[in-house]
């Protein structure tokens, strides 16, 4: 009988390790790995959705504070607006624009995917602590890199960079290095990237000085150079960093959805 | 023979378990919450009490299991808990002399620090070096922290509510009589 010394352990566990490496890059694993994938799916979908639960609900306790704040902050907003009355009817066509945006999939008839989402997982490429959604639906569903994706209300929350036969990887839009061909719904109509900022918002950069931008603008996706159509809401302008001296100016851009209450998303298949 | 495919198919089972609860339940933890690492819990856990035969077991199933449901490259969860497990079984075998409390948070403390170490390296360079060196942001050291924070809290629960069930580990007195 062969005794394993404990020494060797870490031999052989570096061998099979090398074995499982070699399996799995040339395929052999692969029948294995989706039934596994398959298998679990349903499981992880649901409990990311009671974990997000809970996540929404210790956000909500931790921004008792903030919340209260806000009001304060509101009641001068208020005060502000009755003011300026004749900004409601501003007001009140964006909302018919943007209304106009969530009816995009059905009035456009593109096919649309739904898909679950099972995990967060830290971002390959920055180290801000941005972390990408993994989703229950993959190659085998129609999907491919590039698609963009949206929240249950039709709002582009991200887009799908890395498909498996069955999962998909997406990063947010406001995960730096997460980028759109954006459009400005101003005079305009100013174009330009979008890319994430700090895992928070985004930042529409490189947009000439001589362009007006104003805050409040609704900022969508351009259609230009992708699989995304024109139209889809990214969010609106909430800062304008523009100096005298300097040849672009940039644009901070408020998303429209809480990226932590998402459980359920669609990605659009021309 | 039946009996350890038996062990063996429960410890799969158990790493499974754990595998799907780390992927998507934690994961979609707010903020400090999702650093808690139940799968480096469960590995100090196991190398402490059972050995490092157990250890490379558990590292073997619930490692492959998160490489499959992960889009990291194939084999990174299982090279850093490999790594993590050959240095606290160094430090264990080594240096440390009793299976105390202290001694268990100790061994999670160069757990969690080589875990996060190990993970960020193999990350920028499995990245074509084109990624940000994770070490050198202020989120790095904020999620080592509180994944080192959680790994001692658990770590405490877990010892206790193992040494009052097994009582392998409940220290005695020599006394002798007559003497106060």
């Amino acid at each position: 009988m062969i005794r394993i010394k404990k020494n060797n352990l870490f031999l052989i566990f570096t061998v099979v390790l090398g074995l499982l490496v070699f399996l799995h890059l040339v395929g052999a694993t692969r029948p294995l790995e989706n039934t596994l994938l398959f298998l679990v799916k349903p499981m992880s979908g649901s409990l990311y959705k009671w974990g997000s639960g809970f996540g929404s609900a210790y956000g909500e306790r931790r921004e008792r504070d903030a919340l209260l704040m806000e009001i304060d902050r509101l009641k001068k907003e208020v005060a502000y607006n009755v003011i300026n009355n004749s900004r409601w009817l501003e007001i009140e066509d964006e909302n018919k624009k943007l209304r106009n945006q969530l009816n995009f999939i059905s009035n456009n008839n593109f096919k649309a995917v739904v898909a679950n989402i099972m995990a967060k997982e830290a971002s390959f490429s920055v180290s801000d602590g941005s972390r990408d959604v993994i989703i229950d639906k993959g190659e085998g569903d129609g999907l491919r890199v590039d698609l963009g994706v949206l929240s249950d209300d039709g709002v582009i929350v991200g887009k799908v960079i890395e498909v498996n036969k069955s999962t998909s990887r997406i990063c947010l839009i406001t995960t730096p290095g997460c980028q759109l061909a954006a459009s400005l719904q101003n005079e305009d109509k100013t174009k330009g990237v979008t890319d994430g900022n700090l895992g928070l918002t985004i930042e529409m950069s490189y947009i000439p000085q001589l362009e007006k931008i104003s805050l409040n603008d609704t900022v969508i996706t351009s259609g230009l150079g992708g699989s995304i159509p024109r139209g889809l809401v990214i969010g609106r302008v909430s800062n304008v960093k523009s100096e005298s001296n300097e040849v672009w100016q940039s644009a901070i851009i408020e998303p429209l959805v809480d990226f932590n209450d998402l459980t359920v998303v669609s990605i659009i298949v021309p | 023979m039946i009996k350890s495919i038996g062990q063996l198919f429960f410890l799969a089972l158990s790493c499974l378990a754990i595998a799907i609860l780390q992927f998507s339940f934690i994961s979609s933890f707010p903020g400090a919450f999702n650093q808690i690492n139940i799968g480096l819990i469960a590995m100090v856990f196991i190398l402490f009490f059972f050995g490092i035969k157990s250890a490379i077991l558990f590292i073997f199933f619930f490692g492959s299991f998160m490489d499959i449901f992960s889009f990291q490259f194939f084999s990174f969860h299982l090279l850093v808990l490999a790594t993590v497990s050959l240095v606290v079984y160094l430090i264990l075998e080594n240096w440390l002399t009793n299976k105390s409390l202290y001694s268990f948070w100790v061994l999670c403390l160069i757990a969690s620090v080589t875990y996060g170490f190990i993970s960020s390296i193999l990350l920028f360079v499995f990245s074509g070096l084109g990624g940000g060196f994770s070490i050198f942001s202020l989120y790095f050291w904020q999620s080592l922290l509180y994944q080192s924070l959680w790994l001692l809290l658990v770590a405490s629960l877990f010892f206790n509510i193992f040494v009052s069930l097994a009582k392998r580990f409940k220290p005695f007195f020599l006394e002798k009589k007559g003497v106060i």
